[in-house]
């Protein structure tokens, strides 16, 4: 972090004229309905992580529907360069007790989403992560991590009841919500409840538009009661974690083991139906399969996916939309995928331009992703090792596997409550440090490669710079902010000048908007 | 860091741009306490916080059942280990007399400052089961900070903002501080918002690099704030990063001037966070509400190390706090209050933990603080339905007296009356 603080003024009398003004905003200018481009541009920042405005030129050249029709079949994507680059997979503790390759998978999937031709698998995978959040500090276990982003990503755009399925049987899960251990006949409750309430259908019974049902009491009516919740948390007892410590392999060295004396067996009673549970490992596929199925799921899923892809605030129409298409494919394997696809042809999708924050994750890797962005290692530092263990991403709030909590980074809904004086200033620091470093300090391990820039851009001259950084960071930019830009830059700007203008544009607000 | 974070819905478009600061006007006449505020996020298990000594033979059985099988289950206190932290409902009777409760052998210090008449402590506290059946920790949070039930779906304010602005509450930095790291819905409304701070403060500044063009990048870098936004949630950015800006030397100001060397070395975030509120409060920066989180109480399984470091810590942390505000003489304006997502089950499951549960206990602390025992726990004989403790005091009867505290008006804030359970 090379970052040196400096005040914004000398005296508290700039600050006044500050304050003052902050209580009569310039009003907005009006929003005016994006350019073919800049829907192109929305597109890629909402479904991936951005791209180069030569990327932009390809597929707005080629189609966005023909981009997106390739990327909801991840697999056809070869994407062997990507994957080749990433640095070694974690194993399990060593046998002295220490950690190798500490944070790896958390690189990993910053090296991932930076580099991965199947960018709406990886988008898709921040969503789940945060969906079915899990974290290292309770699991413990690189190797477990590791594993349980593979799950997210190979089912991100596949089933949904599959992939529920998955992360319930996946040991990082497990632990995290202690359906490890989970025995008759006093069940642990932790695991059934976040299933239901976080993971699958919230508190509130809802109709297929995602608005609340009332009760008689005007209150609204619950999903489950306290008893259900006992219920699935017995039906799904008997599972542990059982580890091979001669075997680091992240994908042999653990494994899920079912002891059906530590069951409680028989048909349980759930949300007034009765549920048939076998009294065996499929339990849990049985009781999510019935889950599922309630009618809140679908709503509460698709209200979800559209806050984070789409608007913070979806119309019940749209929600409605959605939610068809989900329970036409309720057992298509490539229901997520259809889902998607719905969401980004529905009307409403280009009428929410820039009207999201950016999530921290998106304000960093989208950086590195519109820019020429490097993740190298650094001494002692594997590539993009800043961003993570208490680097860029933590001091701004969202480092990916260190939830805050059982729930996420944020309410769904809610993003915009990210967006507070701390995060605003730290990203300054970030944005100091990526930036600002250049390739001779061998401790930066994320950074901007600024004559990659220069070759990209093509030209020496300050107007065309502005012109490249503007369409790279902020769709172009309004004509104020681009006389703002080439005044700072002047005829022929030097490296530290154009450092300094990276610095200014992912700093502005224009850049922080999504 | 812990809370997840929460605004409004109303913020709704973001088109009104919210904002800590009114700080320029006057101070409106009226309260002038200060509150911090102490989330202990994940739901605090109320019986290990302060064990029900008069009840022990009931709190041994639930803690230790015989059928189902122990000692898998058991995660009772014996009664030895409890002695040295007995307390009566008077504060004045020392631990050897005491008979009805006991704090957690971890919270030595929190038996002195209960023994000095400086800590209430609120019993069967919690939010009443019958209307809200979910034992959810958003749910929990939410109500808590909101200062309602029911309303999770549409959205209210949070009950301290609220009161803050009906009182005109003004500040040198605004009247709320968050040094959680995150923007409580505690201290949000519709008209203003907290400054959130990070710990330490000193961070709190823009960064540049300290290339040579450095005037020359931080004005332009004001131009563009200054430009005209394309969009509401721009000009919502657009008005936290000036904030953020106005605010960088007042806070910087406070922090150089008090150091804060003198403060006992602090030994986890919830010491340092609560060292933060200190410099903030004697360095002059004039905020009335303050908030800092703790997290790790949600102890679905081996519930015994993990509720024993943490009420360690937050026994520790309070009392530093407090002495340390002491010693500095700014002590008599200031009241600490704890508040959690809800209690936890009585009896364990079989992973040595408690799962989520309903009535709990929480702490008042500070020089206008009446100390003692305010409410009392449930016969512990007679759980309810989902053989969880029922609560005996309504979580808005706390926050009713706090408003009163601010110089609010409970009944207006909370649209409801309660009476006053008098502990400030």
């Amino acid at each position: 972090m090379t970052g040196i603080r400096l005040r914004l003024s000398a005296g508290m009398g700039v600050a006044l004229s500050m304050v003052v003004g902050l209580a009569n905003p310039p009003p907005a200018i009006a929003d005016q309905p994006p350019t073919a481009r800049a829907q192109v541009q929305h597109l890629l920042r909402r479904l991936a992580f951005s791209a180069s405005p030569a990327t932009v030129s390809a597929v707005a050249a080629a189609g966005s529907d023909v981009w997106l029709r390739a990327q909801l079949t991840p697999s056809g994507i070869d994407d062997s360069a990507a994957i080749a680059s990433l640095e070694p997979e974690p194993t399990t503790t060593n046998p002295d007790g220490t950690i190798p390759n500490e944070f790896a998978y958390e690189r990993r999937f910053i090296q991932r989403a930076v580099r991965s031709l199947r960018q709406v698998q990886m988008k898709l995978v921040l969503h789940w992560i945060d969906h079915f959040a899990i974290g290292d500090e309770k699991v413990h276990d690189q190797a477990m991590m590791s594993r349980y982003e593979t799950v997210l990503r190979n089912g991100g755009l596949g089933n949904f009841e599959q992939l529920v399925a998955a992360v319930a049987a996946e040991p990082a899960m497990l632990i995290w919500l202690d359906n490890d251990g989970n025995a008759a006949p006093i069940p642990n409750e932790n695991f059934a409840r976040e299933l239901m309430q976080i993971y699958l259908m919230g508190v509130d019974r809802l109709n297929a538009d995602g608005s609340v049902i009332p009760g008689p009491n005007g209150n609204p009516l619950p999903n489950y009661s306290q008893a259900d919740v006992q219920q699935v948390a017995l039906a799904m007892t008997g599972f542990n974690v059982v580890w091979n410590d001669s075997d680091p392999n992240p994908n042999t060295g653990f494994a899920v083991s079912f002891d059906p004396r530590s069951h409680y067996p028989g048909a349980r009673q759930i949300m007034g139906q009765t549920v048939q549970v076998p009294s065996n490992a499929t339990c849990m596929t049985a009781i999510i399969h019935f889950l599922v199925r309630q009618p809140s799921v679908a709503p509460f899923q698709v209200r979800e996916l559209l806050q984070r892809f789409v608007t913070e605030a979806p119309s019940p129409r749209y929600i409605a939309d959605i939610v068809q298409v989900w329970n036409a494919h309720l057992d298509d394997p490539n229901q997520l995928a259809n889902v998607l696809w719905a969401i980004a042809h529905h009307p409403e999708f280009n009428t929410t331009y820039r009207s999201m924050p950016k999530q921290p994750v998106e304000l960093v890797l989208g950086a590195l992703r519109q820019l020429p962005g490097v993740l190298r290692p650094s001494v002692g530092q594997g590539p993009g090792d800043d961003l993570v263990s208490g680097g860029w991403l933590t001091l701004l709030g969202q480092e990916p596997y260190f939830p805050p909590s059982v729930f996420s980074f944020y309410r769904p809904g809610q993003l915009s409550s990210l967006t507070n004086t701390n995060l605003v200033l730290q990203r300054t620091g970030t944005f100091t440090d990526v930036a600002g470093s250049k390739p001779s300090d061998d401790t930066a391990n994320v950074l901007i490669d600024i004559q990659a820039l220069r070759t990209r851009v093509g030209s020496t001259a300050g107007p065309k710079i502005a012109a490249y950084l503007l369409d790279a960071l902020v769709d172009g930019g309004t004509p104020a902010l681009q006389q703002t830009m080439a005044s700072y830059l002047g005829a022929k700007p030097d490296d530290d000048q154009l450092r300094g203008a990276l610095w200014l544009l992912l700093n502005s607000p224009s850049y922080a908007v999504n | 860091m812990t809370t997840r974070r929460h605004v409004l819905k109303g913020l709704g478009g973001l088109a009104i741009t919210p904002f800590f600061l009114r700080s320029m006007s006057a101070q409106a006449a009226g309260s002038d306490g200060i509150l911090v505020s102490i989330l202990l996020a994940g739901g605090n298990d109320g019986l290990n916080t302060v064990v029900p000594l008069g009840q022990y033979g009931a709190y041994k059985k639930l803690r230790r059942p015989s059928d189902p099988p122990s000692p898998e289950t058991a995660l009772d206190i014996p009664l030895a280990s409890l002695a040295a932290t007995a307390f009566d409902a008077n504060p004045a009777v020392s631990a050897s007399a005491a008979r009805t409760y006991a704090f957690n052998p971890a919270m030595g210090a929190m038996r002195q400052l209960y023994a000095a008449g400086r800590l209430a402590v609120v019993a069967g506290v919690g939010l009443p089961l019958a209307e809200v059946a979910s034992l959810d920790h958003e749910v929990g949070q939410y109500d808590w900070q909101t200062g309602t039930i029911n309303t999770f779906s549409t959205g209210q304010p949070g009950w301290l903002a609220t009161t803050l602005d009906s009182v005109g509450a003004t500040g040198r930095l605004g009247s709320m501080i968050s040094v959680s790291g995150d923007l409580p819905l505690l201290l949000s409304d519709r008209a203003t918002q907290a400054l959130v701070l990070p710990t330490p403060i000193d961070n709190f500044g823009i960064s540049t690099g300290g290339g040579d063009d450095q005037d020359q990048l931080l004005q332009t870098y004001q131009q563009i704030l200054a430009l005209p936004p394309t969009s509401a949630v721009e000009a919502y950015d657009r008005a936290v990063a000036t904030g953020a800006g106005a605010l960088e030397n007042g806070v910087q100001d406070i922090a150089s001037a008090m150091p804060g060397s003198d403060y006992p070395a602090p030994q986890s975030d919830l010491d340092q966070q609560l060292q933060q509120i200190a410099r903030l409060i004697i360095g002059g920066a004039g905020a009335r509400a303050y908030f800092a989180a703790q997290d790790g109480y949600d102890t679905h399984s081996a519930q015994n190390p993990t509720q024993v470091g943490l009420l360690t810590d937050l026994s520790t942390s309070l009392s530093n706090f407090y002495h340390y505000l002491k010693t500095h003489g700014a002590s008599s304006k200031v009241v600490i209050a704890t508040f959690s997502d809800f209690g936890r089950r009585p009896s364990a499951n079989l992973d040595f933990g408690t799962d989520h549960g309903a009535a709990s206990v929480c702490f008042v602390l500070g020089d206008r603080v009446h100390g003692g025992v305010y409410g009392r726990y449930p016969d512990l004989t007679k759980l309810d339905d989902n053989g969880n403790l029922a609560m005996q005091v309504d979580f808005r009867n706390v926050i009713s007296d706090l408003i009163g505290f601010m110089g609010g008006n409970p009944t207006a804030v909370l649209g409801m009356t309660m009476p006053r359970l008098g502990f400030v």
